[in-house]
């Protein structure tokens, strides 16, 4: 019995060395631990830059800085890899909130930009993308934002807070593939630029891209974006301002809480058309003069007023999306496809033709639930 | 020397125990993914034909209680032919502990330990396997029965704050491309996970009463079928049946989209450990099914004395088994339903009709019906 207990404490023992740490573990000051890169395309290279945030100890609370390392590679994994020959630090991506393409990348290299983020295990499918408008998507991460250190902890906090705004999308890297894959082809990203400020080069993030198939057809506004989100339905709050009520000097903004659209396919004599009905409930947040739009006919006014605009927006942005972009960056096709599948099937070949000259009835539910904290504009007489 | 069959497992445990068995690599892998959006269809059309066959494999079970498949066959068809049936349904049993096993080590190496090999977790998980096929099939009822809490619960907050991501459209067209490819998904759906439930057979020779087999399958495989249609409506809703179509293990990628309030986030772990333990029970029933087969064939005294062989031929089968993922996933869904169907639903037949056969000449000719 003796020796059996003396064999197991040599094999507890021998288990204890072998179990005392991890075999291939990395100490988290050897860590690279990018926050965001960004994609250009040179020639037939793909130029790579990562934005690392390193963790600056010192005079009292510790900061985090950015350091931008930069490589090239054949592909986004070899210049990735082609960092270590360079800084000798193995890149930690589970912390990488951003991916920033360069315009050129959308001559037919989209694919090569998003497949290894999307595949790699380390990597996270929740990664924002944005594309880089007017500049290099480098020079965009390489830029000072005013408040965080990082730019891509900017972008981040910008699009974690685009439902307030609804100026731009904010688009997972999961749902661009989606899209891609399913939406006929086509996604929209929000795009950032940089502006002049206070001597600053600061990135802003406004409007959006439209890609078909790799490739980047256009741009839309900031306010052509609200609009597209609306028919969306992947507006969840924001502004809208209705301009002129009643009197020339009359601006009301309202603060958009709940905001609904359906999108309903409608398939008479032989004809699909949609129907699309946004409800929306809202507050009044700023009045421009002392026009009383908060009295039941002055409230009549503002609501009449601001259907009609918001159905305007809309519809020209359904426009634009048929004539210009002449693709189906409305989703309706979807819609079709899940609705009335029989159609679908007929329409499907040639669907960006046919959505072409379809008719699209927009209408708007507008319901003012409130005018915050006061009762009436502030009057001042003339 | 305690003789093996004494051990029971009451009906609650053996429930539970095919409930786990069927949630087992299901969850991970995902099934039906050919029927699309349709999945869910598949998976309870799959269901509704599974119940049938578990009634079979019930009623062969329940017609000499205290006996298993292995005893039976040896019964039916005497000792040469039974004993290489036997052989077959032991083969059976330890390659889908096998393969499994696999999947396992693929899950983990490809989820969380990219650069560890395979072996290290497949050897592990097959170390307790054996653990717990030696301490016996009671052990592994009472683990199980104890562990299904720790699984309801990750599966019922998981699916709650799925909720919010959750886009019913996903789910429509229903039937776009026809019946076919449901047709389809329902039969890979009933031959993985469903009717793997052969394997009890194997090993349910402790169950408390005749009608034991009969509720504990039923009821196990509505369990468990429930908790895998849940799952499939759940990935469908979140990811869409287009983007489940890329990736190799769509549970992991569901859950890792929830993110409460950027606080609550990064949950794919609930997912491994959800099927570790399922996975464990799995594997543990499939090798507890093998060495039982293996001591009744060779007539050894019991079943323990070989468990660490025939564990140590199964890490090494599961290790050997694909060259990669891809291969796997295409074994999995491509021929598995061909390979399997004759062990689940075509032998059990013949089975079934031998034993009704014997049991009823046996009646005739003035002997009570086969007991004990």
């Amino acid at each position: 019995m003796k020796s059996v207990k003396l064999l197991y404490l040599v094999f507890l023992l021998s288990v204890i060395c072998l179990l005392c740490g991890c075999w291939n573990y990395r100490e988290i000051e050897r860590l690279a631990i990018a926050s965001g890169l960004s994609l250009d395309s040179l020639e037939d290279k793909i130029v790579l830059n990562i934005e690392i945030a390193n963790p600056a100890s010192g005079q009292g609370e510790g900061t985090v800085k950015p350091v931008l390392l930069k490589s090239e590679g054949k592909t986004v994994f070899d210049a990735v890899r082609e960092i270590i020959a360079k800084s000798g630090m193995k890149v930690y991506w589970s912390h990488a909130k951003v991916l920033l393409l360069g315009e050129e990348m959308f001559n037919g290299k989209l694919i090569g930009a998003l497949d290894w983020a999307f595949r790699d295990a380390e990597t996270r499918e929740d990664m924002w993308v944005l594309v880089a408008k007017g500049r290099k998507a480098s020079e965009i991460l390489g830029s000072k934002p005013e408040l965080e250190e990082l730019v891509s902890f900017q972008l981040d906090a910008t699009l974690r807070s685009q439902r307030f705004i609804s100026r731009f999308p904010s688009v997972e890297l999961w749902k661009l593939i989606d899209d891609m894959t399913s939406r006929e082809n086509t996604a929209i990203l929000p795009a950032v630029r940089l502006i002049d400020e206070k001597g600053k080069t600061v990135p802003l993030i406004e409007g959006c891209a439209v890609i078909k198939k790799q490739k980047l057809l256009g741009w839309l506004t900031a306010e052509e974006t609200k609009a597209l989100l609306w028919i969306r339905d992947e507006l969840k709050g924001g502004l809208t301002i209705i301009e002129k009520v009643g009197s020339p000097d009359t601006n009301v903004t309202l603060e958009i809480f709940e905001s609904k659209t359906t999108v309903k396919p409608v398939f008479e004599e032989g004809r699909l058309s949609m129907a699309v009905t946004i409800k929306l409930s809202v507050e009044i947040a700023e009045i421009s003069s002392s026009m009383d739009v908060i009295k039941p006919d002055g409230m009549k006014l503002l609501t009449a007023e601001g259907k009609k605009q918001i159905k305007r927006d809309i519809e020209k942005v359904v426009k634009k999306a048929q004539k210009e972009f002449k693709c189906d960056i409305l989703g309706f096709g979807s819609k079709v496809k899940a609705e009335m599948p029989d159609i679908w099937r007929e329409v499907e070949p040639d669907w960006d033709e046919y959505l072409q000259d379809m008719e699209v009835e927009v209408s708007v539910d507008l319901e003012i639930r409130g005018s915050a904290t006061t009762s009436k504009p502030i009057m001042i007489e003339d | 020397m305690v003789e093996v069959s004494k051990e029971t497992i009451n009906d609650k445990q053996a429930l539970i125990m095919v409930t786990i068995f069927i949630m087992g690599s299901t969850l991970i892998m995902g099934v039906g993914g050919v029927a699309k959006q349709d999945m869910w269809l598949a998976i309870i059309a799959a269901i509704a034909s599974a119940i049938p066959v578990v009634l079979m494999y019930a009623r062969i079970l329940s017609t000499y209680p205290g006996k298993d498949l292995y005893d039976i066959l040896q019964i039916v068809f005497g000792k040469v032919v039974g004993k290489i049936v036997c052989i077959l349904y032991a083969w059976f049993a330890f390659h889908l502990g096998a393969l499994v096993l696999r999947n396992y080590g693929e899950f983990i190496k490809t989820a969380a330990l990219p650069e560890t090999p395979m072996l290290v977790s497949m050897l592990f998980l097959g170390g307790l396997a054996l653990w717990a096929v030696k301490a016996g099939i009671e052990v592994i009822g009472r683990w199980s029965e104890f562990f299904i809490f720790i699984l309801i619960g990750f599966i019922l907050i998981i699916g709650f704050l799925s909720i919010p991501l959750m886009k019913p459209q996903n789910l429509l067209p229903v039937l776009y491309e026809g019946v076919v490819p449901v047709l389809h998904g329902t039969l890979a759906a009933l031959s993985f996970p469903f009717a793997e439930t052969v394997v009890f057979t194997l090993v349910f020779s402790s169950l408390q009463t005749r009608e034991s087999p009969n509720k504990v399958l039923v009821y196990g495989i509505l369990l468990g079928g429930l908790i895998v249609v849940y799952a499939a409506l759940r990935n469908v809703m979140v990811l869409g049946a287009n983007y489940i179509s890329m990736l190799y293990f769509p549970s992991y990628h569901a859950v890792s989209r929830i993110n409460v309030g950027n606080f609550l986030q990064r949950l794919e772990i609930s997912v491994v450990v959800v099927f570790t333990i399922a996975g464990f029970v799995k594997i543990s029933v499939c090798l507890l099914a093998a060495c039982t087969g293996i001591a009744k064939v060779f007539s050894l005294e019991n079943h323990r004395q070989i468990a660490t062989p025939i564990a140590l031929l199964m890490v090494t089968l599961a290790y050997i088994v694909y060259k990669n993922i891809m291969e796997m996933m295409e074994w999995a869904f491509k021929y598995w339903s061909s390979y399997a169907l004759p062990f689940q639903v075509f032998l059990p037949a013949i089975i079934l009709l031998a034993v009704e056969i014997k049991s009823r000449r046996q009646k005739t000719s003035g002997k009570p019906p086969a007991k004990q």
